[in-house]
């Protein structure tokens, strides 16, 4: 049996992304490539409520295709977890709100955090914005420093593949207690 | 003054380039199709892909018959009726259709057009025939000329599936000139009738002998007897287009070479390597085509079709991806490219997403050149009555009008899958 690899949280946004996939482009879209990557590299998709529940709104054909092709292989490249986020790190997090539409938008995206600490702390997402308001709350929340925030849309792709090639292993540069990129 | 024109280059031969249907099966409305080298038909089951090309089949096995069997021949090897309501239009509800229309276009500029009614003996009785084409082509032939309808009508004698000039039209004048057109015509679309090669939906078990065949230039009735044979003279006499057809196969992953031996004066054997890819065996480790599986000798035909075809001929493919594996279903995309690329024109009947995201690709990838490819999507309305919307795809791969049915079949399959799974895997 294949040894089973590290667990990666997919943003909602990924999906959006992939919709540019659906249409014939010469150039091939970075979220889709570095889906592919994850499952001819067998590494598993986390799977949570909250993410299903978004990832419905997004009918991108390349997306469903992706996760049809993960889940129907009998669960080796799924990963079902309830995710949620402890009540006391929900609330360390909140608390690091700039402003009220700060910490809403910090509320929308906690499950996300709840995901991969449940699992390998590994989230995959284009959304720049969230990644800085996390990177803000991991200056006072120290569980959130061993997260790894990865943005197929900002990193060079060959560095992505070699990277997920090599394992996953945690990077500086991709952690949210890493510093400011 | 202006500089001297270059003289024009001798126009080249296109075959049949557009289909007109009414008044057959679920086509209640004049229909029709332009051919372009590479002309897909598309749709639901019974939408009436088949039913567009089935008159030029009836055609086509008319003229190819030993013995003249009227105007149509209604049950030979393409196609299989045994009476003539059961392919004339009945709409539901409706009366049966009291006429069948056929027209054939050839080249881009001359067209036949033929109009038939029920027989009392079940059979189709051709009433007119009409000649179109630039300068004084245009004449209308009728087998029982009433008060005329046009200057240009006459009285007609049926020549094969076709009404000509009586003998005595070809006096003088205009009536000279209309009937030697007609004449000329008239021997222009046989040719191009008989060029049609066709590959049905049902193309047989495998066989361990096939009968010996003549290999061309034309191929009477439906063509995978056809091709043991062909593949037989071209080792002795081609042995590039053997190369083509090996490479053609190992694209679809089916074998990555093929072998024919005569075993008697009457059959020939097919023999084909036992991988499809090299993981040892070598390219002499052949098994029997009967031994290996479905998709080989049901694609065979197909390729064998693509490279033997003339470039004025048609290849009619009913469902090319038969018994074909999805990977295998894109690559087939490539091969009906390529045959198209060289001038073979095709028409594919096809069920396979696969196969139109394949062809898709090939257009966004610059592979393949948009002005080669047309698709026919055909539907049928509340009221059985064939629809056909048809389009260019652009250099995207994009289409107008773009069927919406395959990609949501897909979706909807898929979105319920996960609807399931996932439930299942978070309970």
């Amino acid at each position: 049996m294949p040894r089973l690899r590290k667990r990666f949280v997919i943003d909602a946004d990924v999906a959006r992304a992939c919709s540019l996939a659906d249409k014939p482009d010469p150039r091939p879209g970075r979220c889709a490539r570095l889906l592919e990557w994850l499952r001819d590299i067998c590494y598993r998709m986390v799977l949570t409520e909250p993410l299903r529940a978004e990832w419905r709104l997004h009918r991108s054909t390349f997306f469903r295709e992706w996760r049809d092709s993960m889940v129907a292989r009998k669960s080796k490249k799924v990963a079902p977890t309830d995710g949620k986020l402890r009540a006391d790190l929900c609330a360390g997090v909140l608390a690091t709100a700039l402003s009220e539409a700060d910490r809403e938008e910090l509320a929308k995206d906690l499950h996300l955090l709840g995901a991969a600490l449940a699992t390998d702390g590994i989230i995959v997402s284009c959304d720049e914005a969230a990644r800085k308001r996390f990177t803000h709350a991991a200056s006072r929340v120290t569980q959130l420093r061993h997260i790894m925030w990865i943005n197929p849309d900002l990193m060079d792709p060959d560095e992505i593949e070699s990277w997920l090639r090599a394992g996953a292993r945690p990077r500086k540069a991709l952690l949210l207690g890493g510093g400011e990129r | 003054m202006s500089p001297p024109r270059k003289p024009k280059k001798p126009k080249e031969p296109e075959g049949i380039t557009k289909i007109t249907v009414k008044g057959f099966k679920s086509l209640a409305n004049e229909t029709s199709i332009d051919i372009r080298p590479l002309t897909i038909l598309a749709g639901a089951n019974s939408s009436g892909k088949s039913s567009i090309m089935q008159p030029l089949l009836l055609l086509k096995q008319t003229l190819e018959v030993g013995y003249d069997p009227g105007a149509l021949l209604l049950d030979g090897p393409n196609v299989r009726f045994t009476s003539a309501d059961q392919l004339l239009t009945r709409v539901a509800g409706g009366a049966q259709s009291s006429e069948l229309v056929v027209g054939i276009e050839v080249d881009g500029e001359t067209a036949v057009t033929n109009v038939l009614s029920p027989a009392q003996d079940q059979s189709l009785a051709l009433r007119q025939t009409t000649y179109s084409g630039p300068g004084l082509r245009a004449a209308t032939f009728r087998s029982q000329p009433g008060v005329p309808q046009a200057a240009t009508d006459r009285a007609g004698v049926r020549h094969g599936p076709f009404l000509v000039p009586r003998p005595e039209e070809g006096q003088s004048g205009d009536r000279l000139l209309a009937w030697g057109f007609a004449m000329l015509d008239r021997e222009r679309f046989e040719e191009r009738i008989r060029e049609l090669i066709h590959l049905p939906g049902l193309r047989g078990n495998p066989e361990r002998a096939y009968r010996t065949t003549a290999t061309g230039p034309l191929f009477p009735g439906t063509f995978e007897p056809y091709a043991a044979s062909i593949i037989k003279a071209w080792q002795e006499r081609e042995p590039a287009l053997v190369a083509r057809l090996e490479r053609h196969l190992g694209q679809l992953a089916l074998a990555r070479s093929i072998r024919a031996t005569q075993v008697s004066g009457a059959q020939i054997e097919l023999r084909v390597a036992r991988l499809p890819r090299s993981r040892g065996g070598g390219p002499r480790d052949l098994v029997n085509i009967a031994d290996v599986g479905f998709g080989v000798s049901q694609a065979l035909p197909v390729v064998v079709a693509l490279l033997a075809a003339d470039f004025s001929g048609l290849v009619y493919v009913e469902q090319p991806e038969l018994h074909l594996h999805p990977r295998a279903q894109v690559a087939l995309a490539g091969i009906l490219a390529d045959a198209a690329k060289r001038g073979v024109r095709v028409v594919a009947e096809t069920h396979s997403s696969l196969l139109l995201l394949g062809l898709r690709t090939l257009l966004a990838e610059g592979k393949l050149d948009p002005a080669l490819v047309k698709l026919h999507w055909f539907e049928r309305g509340s009221d059985g009555v064939t629809k056909v919307t048809s389009g260019d795809i652009d250099q995207t791969g994009a289409w107008d009008d773009w069927p919406e049915d395959f990609a949501d079949v897909t979706l909807d399959a898929q979105a319920r899958y996960l609807e399931a799974a996932e439930a299942k895997l978070l309970a």
